[in-house]
């Protein structure tokens, strides 16, 4: 009787979860990887989007490694993504941290740190050039008027940099906050109790039993974080379009502008294929790293 | 492994091939409204109803008044509708580009030439629905590109645009500097630039000169300097002539007498310019209306451009298309040629304030700023021909003018010198002219 | 002894809150400021003339607060349309979203099966891929399932969101696995441990979920983009765009609609924000 039992559920454990997944499986396949196929066929041919195509093998991707602009397009997400990543990890954690404690206008202070998230890139970027604008910008105009020397904030390749971070950060760290503060509500008040009991320091309690146990978000933000971090593109459009010079260009600009200018989407589609494959790897690292991001026992 | 990817390729080429030959029936999905855009096939002369959609944008209010036409001719036609549909500029290819590829080509598009030299192979030959002959004789020749590709009429220009120089009036007036007062006194650009610094000086603005883009408002100065992108054996931009005019551009940079960040960074010309801290701007005639509305505590005017070796303004404008395959490219023609003919069309110029391509609108009487449209209709009149040439070769754009665009910012920033981006840009257009023929 | 344990606890815990406190406040009011003050000046300028918006030097408030910008941009497109298709859009695939990334990340997290680590890393490699330039493919198969023109067509690829199903999925891995032995021991199903016993308990993350399903579809441009054709059937992100213009942007337009735009998300927040407090207190009686 029992044993019956047991291989009933072990069957409706097996098939359960396909169930489940199957949903988003599908939406996936039809709508994602069957493009996508399409994509990797693109990629071995000179297809502008219009027009006839011809098959042209690996010319494309044997004709990437030589494009230096990509590399150094490539160069410069990297740049901008290992330096972004800490601070919408950190600033959004120092947040959450703080608005999870039962103190007055958490709710306001919440939506207003939420805010930014909402605001769509173009009007980031005008809101950015009010703000930092070489020649229009009120922190130059301010600067002057106590008679200092403005500062090329973007016809600078450093400054320009820091001011797409700082608006990536601004724009970014409320959605990132929310995700902390799920995380952080999940975690039962009793370790919390038991500390408070030994007399533990707020900063003890904190490194010792709300990071180990805020992991699984903690890894849920990191990637979701890098990956977005690298696919950056709507923002840097309006605020910098990629300068000066390039300094701000990263991956997908490039790849689009590869598409949509110079229309030559079968190229565009290989680069596409290398940014997937360069993701892909260091999602998997990162996986494998934290096995799969599951509380430490 | 090589066979396999040859398979996989061969259906997806034909799945493209497929969706682009599919009848118009299988389109749209449940719930649609009026029916897509290509509907029933129309058999002309009859009185079937026809919907149509037609792509546009807007940079003030060519909506309203494109509209009102519309409306009108349906009144004219109670059988054909007419859907404006509206989008980004910046969305205007990728929607095409899709809406082509996947079989649901929109019956008629507003476009550019650079529309016109990229999406050509989609657009209908005029010739098969109307006398182009007659059609061509209507129109300006230094316009040809904007409707032409090759000796193929694929669309009806409905307005020019001329490249030139927009003033601060005030500023100017403030430095007691002079602007020409006709085209026989002109500046040379070496006296232009000593204008731009004295109003630097003493007219209290910060800029001399704001330049729009590298590429094509630029190249107006590139060909009164007597150079160009092309010539008939490949890439000229390494010439003299052409080296000139980069390099004197590349002295105002260096000076900061032109604004950098325009280039760099992507910095808004035209609100820098509303700004008032500029002295001139580099621009065309699209900016008379928005400047007109927009700019309220000091003047401004148009003057005209300086002489290099010649004098040259770069024309460009819009146009309306049709495509091929929608089952109502006879009924999107006819639609094109009433709306393009001398009354509709002279509304339309008049009120969005649009220099006329027709040759019998070029007497246009506007309501506001008359003077300065009489000086853009002159930098048109003296375009040089070389700028036909550039123009002319369908796809060349998204070549010269994009290597331009990359590339002059790297110039600037000093990443890379005026020799080696003339070389780039070179190399570029001659790969381009072998590919498609125009040089051995 | 427990009590006076219990009443000393209380008594360092309320001195030392007061004392966090205070930094905690000045920390939060400090970035306030930061992530309000280009904010602010948005929805200022947004009612400032076009003429105003670009002088020189800048000036803070405008010479008089002005509706120009946004009577001119509702009455220039059928925004209230606009804003009727969008939330049918955002609402509908929100609750799909919901229904089903919760499905997916409870089965990673909590299932053993074949093929499952290779699956959750084919649906985050979905995010991997820069979509726009897949946009010509995309719109095939959109054309191909009759969903071109369809709202159904902005509703259903969407709503799987892998972000969404990480998300779901790292909750469930916080919460212990013991709860779910023990309801098989006793006899639950599968489907009646998933239904009555972990959903119940997923409440704070749906609503996160539900939050930022509803920010992700409200702020959605590249879906529309592919998906709708007729003015009559576009949303807000889309008629936005439309101030962008060949040479030059509507900025007093777009700022004031931008204003607008924001408001739904934010009042999604804070609805959707009491409900994950709520959450917390559950947890709080719990424990």
């Amino acid at each position: 009787m029992k044993k019956q039992k047991n291989s009933i559920t072990s069957t409706e454990m097996k098939i359960f979860p396909y169930l489940l997944i199957l949903p988003n499986l599908l939406i996936f396949a039809i709508f994602i990887a069957v493009p996508a196929v399409f994509g990797v066929a693109y990629s071995l041919t000179d297809w502008g989007g219009i027009g006839e195509m011809s098959f042209i093998g690996f010319a494309n991707y044997l004709k990437l490694f030589k494009d230096t602009r990509f590399w150094i397009s490539i160069r410069q997400t990297f740049l901008y993504a290992f330096i972004a990543l800490p601070l919408i990890v950190a600033i959004p954690l120092l947040l959450a941290t703080l608005l999870v404690k039962n103190i007055r206008f958490r709710g306001m202070f919440r939506s207003i740190f939420y805010w930014p998230s909402m605001i769509s890139y173009i009007v980031v970027g005008l809101l950015f050039q009010f703000i930092f604008g070489d020649s229009t910008g009120v922190i130059n105009y301010l600067l002057t008027r106590i008679g200092m020397q403005e500062v090329s904030w973007f016809t600078d390749g450093f400054n320009a940099m820091a001011v797409v971070i700082l608006a990536s950060v601004w724009s970014r760290s409320g959605f990132y906050m929310v995700t902390f503060i799920s995380g952080l509500t999940s975690i039962d008040d009793t370790y919390y109790e038991a500390a408070d009991v030994d007399g533990a320091s707020s900063f003890h309690k904190f490194w010792s039993i709300t990071l180990p146990l805020l992991k699984p978000t903690m890894f849920l933000v990191m990637i979701l974080g890098f990956i977005d971090l690298f696919k950056q593109y709507g923002l840097v459009l309006t605020l910098t379009n990629g300068g000066p010079a390039g300094a701000t260009k990263f991956a997908v600009q490039y790849i689009y502008e590869e598409a949509f200018q110079r229309f030559d989407l079968g190229y565009a589609s290989a680069l596409s294929m290398v940014l997937l494959v360069i993701l892909a790897a260091l999602t998997l690292i990162q996986f494998k790293l934290n096995k799969g991001g599951a509380v430490d026992e | 492994m090589k066979k396999l990817l040859a398979c996989m390729l061969a259906v997806c080429m034909t799945l493209t091939v497929l969706a682009g030959c599919s009848s118009p029936s299988s389109s749209s999905g449940a719930p649609a409204v009026s029916g897509a855009g290509n509907s029933a096939p129309a058999t002309s002369g009859t009185d079937k109803e026809i919907v149509m959609d037609m792509i546009w944008w807007t940079d003030g209010n060519e909506t309203v008044v494109m509209q009102e036409l519309i409306d009108e001719y349906h009144e004219l036609h109670p059988n054909i509708t007419i859907n404006l549909q509206e989008i980004a500029f910046s969305d205007l290819d990728t929607k095409l580009q899709m809406a082509i590829a996947g079989g649901e080509a929109p019956a008629l598009s507003r476009g550019t030439e650079s529309t016109v030299s990229r999406m050509h192979e989609a657009m209908v030959d005029f010739a098969d629905y109307t006398d182009v002959e007659a059609l061509k004789s209507e129109y300006l020749e230094s316009v040809d590109y904007l409707y032409k590709s090759g000796d193929t009429v694929v669309a009806v220009p409905t307005e020019v645009t001329a490249n030139g120089l927009i003033y601060n009036k005030t500023a100017f007036a403030a430095a007691n500097v002079e602007v020409p007062s006709g085209p026989d006194d002109i500046w040379t650009w070496d006296e232009f630039r000593e204008a731009l610094q004295t109003v630097m000086e003493k007219g209290g603005v910060k800029y001399g000169l704001v330049i729009d883009n590298p590429s094509h408002r630029w190249s107006t100065m590139l060909y009164e300097f007597g150079g160009s992108l092309s010539n008939a054996e490949g890439g000229n931009l390494s010439s003299e002539e052409s080296m000139n005019a980069i390099r004197f551009t590349k002295q105002l940079f260096d000076d900061k007498i032109a604004v950098s960040s325009i280039w760099l960074s992507g910095e808004d010309p035209n609100n820098l310019f509303r700004s008032g801290q500029v002295a001139a701007h580099l621009s065309g005639t699209w900016m008379i209306q928005n400047y007109d509305e927009n700019i309220k505590d000091f003047e401004w005017g148009v003057t005209y451009m300086p002489i290099g070796t010649t004098r040259s303004s770069v024309p460009g404008g819009k146009n309306i298309t049709a495509f091929k395959g929608t089952g109502c490219e006879q009924e999107a023609v006819d639609f094109i040629l009433w709306v393009t003919a001398q009354e509709q069309n002279e509304k339309y110029c008049k009120e969005c304030l649009f220099v006329s391509p027709r040759k019998d609108n070029a007497a246009i009487e506007y309501p506001v700023r008359a003077e300065e449209f009489a000086i853009f209709a002159d930098e048109l009149a003296n375009t040089v021909p070389e700028v036909g040439v550039d123009f002319s070769m369908p796809g060349y754009a998204a070549v010269g003018f994009t290597d331009l665009q990359n590339l002059w910012p790297e110039v600037i920033a000093g990443s890379l010198s005026p020799e080696d981006m003339a070389a780039q840009v070179d190399a570029d257009t001659l790969e381009f002219m072998q590919e498609n023929g125009y040089v051995k | 002894m427990s009590n006076t344990g219990k009443a000393e606890k209380r008594v360092r815990g309320t001195s030392g809150r007061r004392e966090r406190n205070g930094l905690t406040y000045l920390i939060l009011i400090v970035f306030m400021l930061i992530y309000l003050i280009p904010i602010l000046w948005m929805v200022v300028c947004s009612f400032k003339p076009d003429a105003e918006l670009f002088i020189y030097p800048p000036k803070l408030f405008p010479s008089a607060f002005s509706m120009e910008n946004y009577l001119d941009a509702w009455n220039r497109g059928d925004f209230g349309l606009y804003f009727k298709n969008t939330t049918i859009v955002a609402v509908s695939a929100t609750v799909l979203t919901v229904v089903i990334n919760t499905m997916a990340g409870y089965a990673f997290a909590k299932y053993k099966f074949k093929g499952s680590t290779a699956i959750f890393l084919f649906f985050l490699a979905t995010m991997m891929l820069p979509l726009e330039v897949l946009m010509i493919p995309i719109f095939q198969v959109i054309r191909v399932f009759r969903l071109y023109n369809n709202f159904w067509g902005l509703i259903i690829p969407s709503a799987a969101t892998p972000a969404g199903v990480f998300l779901v999925r790292q909750y469930f891995l916080t919460i212990p696995n013991e709860l779910m032995e023990s309801a098989r021991i006793d006899g639950a199903s599968e489907r009646k441990i998933f239904l009555r016993l972990m959903l119940p308990l997923a409440k704070p993350v749906m609503s996160v979920l539900a939050i930022f399903a509803f920010l992700w579809r409200w702020n959605d441009y590249m879906w529309p983009l592919v998906v709708i054709r007729d003015t009559q059937k576009y949303t807000v992100q889309l008629a936005l765009a439309n101030f962008s213009g060949q040479y030059a942007v509507d900025w007093g337009s777009l700022l004031a609609m931008s204003v607008l735009t924001m408001i739904p998300v934010l009042v999604i927040f804070v609805i959707f924000q009491k409900q994950f407090m709520k959450g917390m207190v559950a947890g709080a009686v719990k424990g």
